[in-house]
């Protein structure tokens, strides 16, 4: 992540961080992306709505600097002649066929009439909704409204998307199809961000992948390596309950924990390298013990209460 | 298996439909949690609910406070904004105005105090102006009162879905309109009525006056307070009505100030362009300070009689309680 | 998608204007898919509906002609009315005194310092005196003011003393001093010697001889007395002049200044005059009789003030002045109240405040704002598509009411063209208001999120207030520190411009007691910087209002061009 040399890359931030008042949305995130797609991940308000509204342009930064294709986004157009940028906005003018909608959008790249409708029969052709852009917005499902949404996105033949949280809401069949759209797009070369809560969605669409929490940057690359480092991390569990040692004799059998501690009196650490199972063992030992268990924690801050969440969301969904 | 239904959180139903969540949150049902996965089927049981229902007075009652006490303090009751507090303590001291300077008349006494007690000192005129004079109380100060504590009565709950709290309970519509109607006329009341009342009774207590002047000037007193608490009942409904059509509160205070105005502005230009008052029966305002100009027993301002504008102002508050009536009754339990 | 090699056409301007396009062209359908836009917009139309039909009302009837100063009434039904008894200086409150009448003529009277203190005669007197009678006429009702002895109540006997120092009589007393006389204080008619006690006084008279005048009927005092103009020849031309405009005009066709059949004593003047202390036939002090003044400015072409003798070309023919100054004044009264203030200002409440606010509020603004648009483009293309709408509603209301009233309204003409300039006027000066409202709540909506709306409706109320003050007296200053005034300031220059008459039109009403509200409604243009021309006063009202609306542009746009969208 140099930031200096190299030609300029489509996306950059420089050491941004942004607050609101007290809160921190993002803290000194620094990254560069260019081509292809790439993955936001990161819990609800870890900070992704955050950056990328940064990157829009619709917040300025408390410290640092954004630049997309060189240009600061902040209270300056020029950038988005080559962005799309699907917000996470539910809102749509409901009133409005998909037609209008998007061709009223296009026409705000300056193009004509014409050359509008045509760009906006291509792009919704694209996401499929060809069969049904003459009826309006309103009546349409969520899967197709986030599609409007992307097709508005697409419409000007940006080189950078902006897509947050596009399948939210949507049933299996518009994530695939909105899943499709997104990979072709990284095929065609394009640069494109896509951010979601769910590993499991992101896995589907890209490999690269950048891991936002709590503002920060946890993680970014490819995501099998990023998993593999994740999963040998070290893992601390601490359980509270009345008779830690009668506990930890049945811990100790099973495969992911390789150490056990008593911090303190009635309490039980228990370390693993596979956080994921050493949680989906957890309750099946704590049945059998048939102890009163008062309570289950992380310790570790950072990285294992993302995992916690986001690699039990891939197992189990 | 994109396609389970996300069971977990245990968040209610209303929550997912009437929260102020992000949108973030999947909806959900109220269910135990379940660790199956591929599907169970869940009974639910209804039972009965055995307790004992408080009267229905005290659930009223309950519905009234929330709204009356939310002008003082916004913890656990309605919200005001703070601007609308500020704008009605401004027009409630702004109604005031007379009791300073009644009290300036006492300590000044002679030739000043004489005068002073002339313009603002109790008479037929300055009671009747003290709830209906035009300028500036009816031009000025009751309309935006009204719309500032009428605008949001409805339309918020339209708005944010929030009669859910009051439908999902024991409370009927009837109630819930009423309380609410209730709640405005008594603020408004406060404002208008009570700040009358402590105008008759300051200049009684400031220049001392005795049973004869009581005598004298009761009747008058009374029949303004009449006129007052029909002009409390009627600007009520109207904004009750205009605020149970609309989906914001700035449109039903706008809408509000636009009828008393509109009309008024209306029928005064045709007044004025054609010397014919009867177009005044469309102003609320003109209708209430006719009657008023009755019960006070002054000469009326209008050519008229005074069952046109007696029959205007039954029609007005009929109208717009049948309007509020079949709003409220249509109203959808939704954020619409 | 292949790159456009962009044409001639395709110019930075062309794009603009595409985007432009695009914004108002989505701002309006916006608005028109509004339920709250078209109430709006159809309480205005329902409204003016409403004014046509009082004023069609107006037309069927008004030209019945008015009776302008009054004087066709009989007050006190003697059967001549006001008109024909102030020609004879009769009193139409006492049905004894008529035209024809007989009526009191005074002689001689004995004061306080006079020697000789009686005097003998059959006359009818007034003051106090021991009257030693031969007859008294104990029916005598004499005028309607005077206090009259209650003959029929007993008149008792004088009590001992003096008068005056040691009982006091009141007026209208009399007592009984001998068999044949009395002490009488009051006004009698009757025969004999009367005696005047020192330091009193007594006058007396007689009544003239009657005689017949034929009533006229009341009609004749209707629109008896109309305007007459007179060019440098002298001979009489409709008003105003064209050749002497300023000068001695007027003539009083009715006679009730000149009062030719008046009753006139030598000693005494006009004996019935019931004006006295108000009537004067030279007012205007120009040295001519029953005439009417017309003041005239510096060049000579331009009515300044026209000043009256009393009772001259008071009772205009309506059909000719009320007709035309009504109809004026019932376009300038809607255009102000109805169409200033009422659309001008309602409209931008409704409409306007949302049109960035809401789009921020429901998020839907990021669609927009992810455009290559400048946020300050924005607001401008948002206000001009929501003017797009209001503008053409307002210019179309006001043709449209423009085009019924002048095919009714009053004059020979089939139609009034010349009314046409002013509804068009009146639709653009609204449409001025509309901006200037329509910025000014848009950015109060913008610059405070939470408290704008507040603050609107409270500028409302200021907004209305001022307006209707302006429209009384538009030379107050504060009033001017709103935009309703500017507004009604173009009108009133519009109005000049128009019909440049209007200002002795309103001379003419204000002069001859035609109340059609002209001079209520109607006032010349106040910021002319000392000029008096209404075209500099129509020029800087619109600057004032552009102004507004660009300044709130800018403070819009720059607000919100720094404003973090959430």
């Amino acid at each position: 992540m140099t930031i200096q040399n190299q030609p300029i890359p489509t996306v950059l931030l420089d050491k941004v961080s942004k607050l609101y008042g007290q809160v921190i949305g993002i803290n000194e995130v620094s990254l560069a992306i260019d081509g292809g797609v790439t993955g936001i991940l990161g819990a609800n308000g870890a900070g992704k709505s955050t950056l990328f509204k940064l990157l829009m342009g619709r917040l300025k930064p408390t410290q640092g600097s954004v630049r997309l294709f060189g240009i600061n986004p902040w209270s300056n157009s020029a950038p988005y002649r080559k962005i799309g940028y699907v917000s996470e906005s539910e809102r749509l003018y409901d009133w409005m066929t998909a037609l209008d909608f998007v061709s009223t959008l296009a026409r705000l790249h300056g193009m004509t009439r014409d050359e509008a409708r045509d760009r906006t029969e291509h792009v919704l052709n694209f996401v499929g909704l060809d069969d049904v852009m003459h009826k309006e917005v309103g009546k349409y499902s969520k899967g197709m409204r986030q599609r409007v949404k992307i097709a508005h996105a697409l419409v000007h033949d940006p080189d950078l998307i902006v897509l947050d949280e596009p399948l939210h809401g949507c049933d299996p069949i518009a994530r695939t199809s909105i899943m499709s759209v997104i990979r072709e797009l990284g095929n065609q070369g394009k640069t494109v961000l896509v951010s979601s809560h769910i590993l499991q969605e992101i896995e589907r669409i890209t490999e690269q992948i950048v891991i936002i929490h709590n503002g920060k940057l946890l993680a970014i690359g490819n995501l099998h390596a990023i998993r593999d480092l994740l999963d040998n991390h070290p893992h601390r569990i601490l359980i509270k309950c009345e008779n830690p040692r009668s506990l930890a004799a049945q811990f100790i059998e099973r495969d992911p924990v390789y150490g056990v501690r008593f911090p303190n009196e009635g309490e039980l650490e228990i370390q693993t390298n596979n956080l994921s199972k050493a949680h989906s063992i957890l309750p099946s030992i704590i049945l059998q013990s048939n102890q009163e268990i008062s309570s289950i924690e992380n310790p570790d801050d950072n990285l294992d209460s993302l995992l916690g969440y986001l690699i039990g969301d891939a197992n189990n969904g | 298996m994109e396609d389970s239904v996300d069971l977990g959180g245990g968040q209610t139903r209303m929550e997912v439909a009437f929260g102020a969540g992000d949108g973030d949150e999947e909806a959900s049902a109220v269910v135990t949690k379940s660790d199956t996965k591929l599907g169970s089927i869940f009974n639910q049981q209804y039972r009965t609910w055995e307790g004992s229902l408080g009267p229905r007075w005290v659930r009223n009652y309950a519905i009234y406070r929330h709204h009356v006490y939310g002008l003082l303090t916004s913890k656990g009751h309605r919200y005001y904004h703070p601007m609308v507090r500020l704008l009605i303590l401004v027009i409630f001291i702004g109604a005031l105005t007379p009791v300073p300077m009644l009290f300036l008349s006492s300590l000044l006494g002679g030739e000043d105090g004489g005068f002073i007690s002339k313009m603002w000192g109790i008479n037929r005129y300055n009671l009747w102006g003290q709830v209906l004079g035009y300028f500036p109380r009816n031009m000025c100060f009751w309309p935006l009162l009204t719309a500032l504590v009428v605008g949001g009565m409805i339309s918020d709950d339209r708005k944010n879905g929030t009669s859910a709290i009051y439908f999902s309970r024991p409370v009927t519509r009837f109630d819930y309109t009423s309380m609410k109607y209730l709640s405005v006329a008594v603020i408004l009341g406060f404002v208008i009525v009570f700040s009358y009342f402590l105008y008759y009774t300051s200049a009684i207590v400031f220049r001392g006056e005795g049973w004869a002047f009581l005598a004298d000037t009761l009747p008058i007193f009374i029949g303004g307070m009449i006129a007052g608490i029909i002009l409390v009942i009627t600007y009520t409904s109207i904004g009750l009505a205009l605020s149970s059509i609309s989906q914001s509160r700035f449109f039903a205070a706008i809408g509000f100030l636009s009828v008393i105005y509109g009309t008024k502005l209306v029928s005064l230009l045709v007044e004025l362009q054609f010397e014919n008052t009867i177009l005044y029966i469309i102003s609320p305002y003109d209708c209430l300070a006719h009657v008023g100009q009755f019960l006070v027993g002054l000469p009326p301002n209008y050519d008229h009689p005074l069952s046109f504008s007696i029959l205007s102002l039954l029609l007005i508050n009929t109208l717009s309680l049948g309007l509020l009536i079949s709003r409220v009754s249509s109203l959808e339990v939704t954020r619409e | 998608m292949d790159k456009k090699i962009p044409t001639l056409a395709d110019t930075v301007w062309t794009r603009l204007d595409r985007k432009a396009g695009a914004i108002i062209e989505l701002t309006a359908r916006q608005l028109r898919n509004r339920i709250s836009t078209w109430v709006v917009l159809g309480m205005g139309m329902a409204l003016m509906a409403l004014l046509l039909l009082f004023y069609v009302d107006s037309i069927r009837q008004s030209f019945e002609p008015i009776d302008n100063d009054g004087d066709s009434v009989d007050e006190d039904n003697d059967g001549y009315p006001l008109g024909q008894e102030l020609k004879y200086g009769t009193s139409d409150f006492d049905a004894s005194s008529y035209p024809g009448s007989g009526f009191y003529i005074p002689e001689d009277e004995i004061d306080w310092n006079d020697d000789t203190r009686s005097f003998y005669g059959n006359k009818t007197w007034n003051g106090a005196a021991f009257f030693e009678y031969e007859w008294i006429d104990y029916s005598y009702s004499g005028d309607w003011w005077d206090e009259i002895v209650d003959w029929e109540s007993e008149i008792s006997t004088c009590p001992d003393g003096q008068v005056f120092i040691d009982w006091q009589p009141r007026y209208a007393e009399a007592c009984i001093v001998a068999d044949d006389e009395y002490f009488i204080y009051g006004k009698w008619k009757g025969k004999g010697r009367a005696t005047v006690p020192e330091d009193w006084e007594l006058r007396w008279g007689y009544y003239s001889q009657s005689f017949d005048v034929v009533p006229d009927p009341p009609e004749m005092y209707i629109d008896e007395d109309d305007i007459d103009c007179f060019d440098t020849d002298g001979n009489r031309v409709d008003c105003p002049s064209g050749t002497k405009l300023g000068g001695s005009h007027g003539f009083d066709n009715d006679g009730d200044c000149l009062r030719d059949g008046y009753q006139f004593s030598e000693n005494y003047g006009f004996i019935y005059d019931y004006n006295y202390y108000q009537f004067q036939d030279d007012r205007n002090g120009n040295g001519v009789r029953c005439d009417v003044y017309w003041y005239v400015d510096a060049d000579g072409n331009e009515v300044m003030g026209i000043s009256a003798d009393d009772n001259v070309d008071e009772d205009p023919d309506d059909e000719r002045y009320v007709g035309e100054l009504s109809h004026r004044t019932f376009i300038i009264g809607v255009g102000k109240m109805a169409f200033i203030i009422l659309l001008g200002l309602f409209i931008p409440l409704f409409l306007s405040l949302g049109l960035v606010r809401d789009e921020t509020e429901n998020g839907t603004l990021h669609f927009l704002l992810s455009k290559p648009i400048h946020r300050g483009e924005f607001i401008l293309y948002r206000l001009l598509g929501y003017l797009a709408i209001v503008a053409s509603y307002v210019i179309v209301l006001a043709l449209v009411v423009g085009l019924i009233t002048a095919t009714l309204g009053p004059g020979d003409q089939f139609f009034r063209f010349s009314d046409l300039p002013v509804w068009l006027g009146i639709g653009i000066s609204t449409t001025f208001v509309l901006a200037a409202y329509g910025a000014l709540f848009n950015t109060m909506g913008l610059i405070s999120p939470k408290y704008g709306v507040y603050f609107c409706i409270i500028f409302g109320i200021w907004e209305f207030m001022m307006g209707t003050f302006s429209i009384i007296n538009p030379n107050w200053t504060v009033s001017s520190i709103s935009i309703t005034h500017w507004a009604l300031q173009m009108i009133d220059a519009i109005v000049l411009m128009a019909w440049p008459d209007t200002l002795q039109w309103a001379e003419i009403g204000e002069a001859f007691n035609i109340e059609t509200g002209l001079s209520f409604f109607w006032h010349p243009p106040v910021h002319t910087l000392g000029t008096q021309s209404p075209g500099v006063a129509l020029l800087i009202s619109t600057i004032v209002l552009l102004l507004v609306s660009f300044s709130m542009i800018g403070i819009g746009q720059s607000v919100f061009s720094k404003r973090e969208i959430m």
